[in-house]
């Protein structure tokens, strides 16, 4: 088994960080619509500025952590 | 990003695709990760499979080990870091490399953006109190989450309260003057300016946005709350149906 299809996410969350928000990122948006395969009962990560939501995106076996147009490697289970 | 999977039943951290095990395979690490604001410092807990003591690893440099420790706390830009330290029965708080007086129970501590002021609650000698810098506020309560301005003039914290019905609810207490009580309270955070606090807050099924003394309905809300750089704004993250969204409220 590889190492990547080992993993399994437990959490995703923005990390406790002393960020300060950019301004320019700061405006309502739509960031996301989630698509059928995403994890309904996991927790959405933002960053600070808004410009950037995380969910977990689950196709077959393969979850990916989706955040904007960056997509982790699959993993081969969550929870 | 950062994420914590499990590898073969053991925990590990990812930053964006990579593994981030600075210890090495004894040392296993604590969530959460904290960050300097470029995210080039990286703070975590790490206890010994060995020997089961746990110290705080900053930028892959261990510190000091004891029986028990808190999640770090760092300034912006990661030079200076504070957490909370549990040695058999006593417990202090160590900034830097500096231990603080004991006590019998203390909260995890705030720090400032520039590192200089560290605040939290302590018990000692049976009374709760709250302590910024070097000054000491006697309280009727016991805080459980204490937070700072980034300038490190102002300090809050929350506390549960019994109800009548005796459920336990949460108040936030800002520079003194305590808010409404709520089930529930995501962390709240001070403006730039350090003038206000904002919060999410849950009471039965209704979902708010507290910004200072103003309580505001809101839909979905489905992140922390926070204040836009000029401190005009609060933003916060939302789930409506299956979009995603970053909500604005101007503050007049």
């Amino acid at each position: 088994m590889s190492l990547a299809r080992s993993l399994y996410l437990l959490a995703l969350a923005a990390c406790a960080a002393a960020h300060s928000p950019r301004e320019d990122g700061f405006r309502e948006r739509r960031l996301a619509i989630l698509p059928e395969s995403a994890r309904q009962n996991l927790p959405i990560a933002f960053s600070d500025d808004g410009s950037r939501a995380a969910y977990i995106d689950q196709e077959g076996n393969a979850c990916r952590v989706v955040a904007g147009e960056w997509k982790s490697r699959a993993f081969e289970r969550l929870c | 990003m950062a994420s914590l999977g499990t590898l073969d039943g053991k925990p590990e951290f990812l930053l964006d695709d990579r593994i981030y095990a600075p210890c090495g395979a004894d040392w296993e690490l604590s969530w959460p990760l904290t960050l300097s604001e470029d995210e080039s410092v990286v703070a975590c807990r790490a206890t010994s499979q060995k020997t089961q003591k746990t110290c705080i690893v900053v930028d892959g440099r261990r510190g000091e080990e004891f029986d028990r420790v808190g999640p770090p706390a760092l300034s912006r830009d990661g030079k200076r870091v504070a957490y909370r330290v549990q040695l058999g029965e006593r417990c202090f708080v160590v900034v830097g490399n500096e231990r603080g007086p004991d006590g019998e129970l203390m909260s995890d501590p705030a720090i400032s953006a520039d590192g200089n002021v560290v605040a939290y609650a302590a018990r000692r000698e049976g009374r709760w109190r709250l302590v910024v810098g070097t000054k000491e506020t006697p309280l009727d309560h016991q805080p459980s989450v204490v937070f700072l301005s980034a300038d490190g003039r102002s300090v809050g914290y929350w506390y549960m309260e019994s109800g009548a019905s005796g459920i336990s609810r949460i108040r936030v207490v800002v520079d003194g003057k305590a808010g409404e009580p709520f089930d529930l309270v995501t962390r709240p955070v001070f403006s730039p300016d350090g003038r206000r606090v904002t919060y999410g807050a849950d009471d039965g099924k209704k979902q708010f946005v507290v910004i200072g003394d103003r309580k505001i309905e809101v839909v979905g809300r489905a992140g922390d709350p926070v204040f836009s750089p000029d401190g005009r704004k609060v933003g916060y993250g939302a789930r409506i149906g299956r979009e995603i969204w970053w909500k604005i409220l101007d503050l007049p």
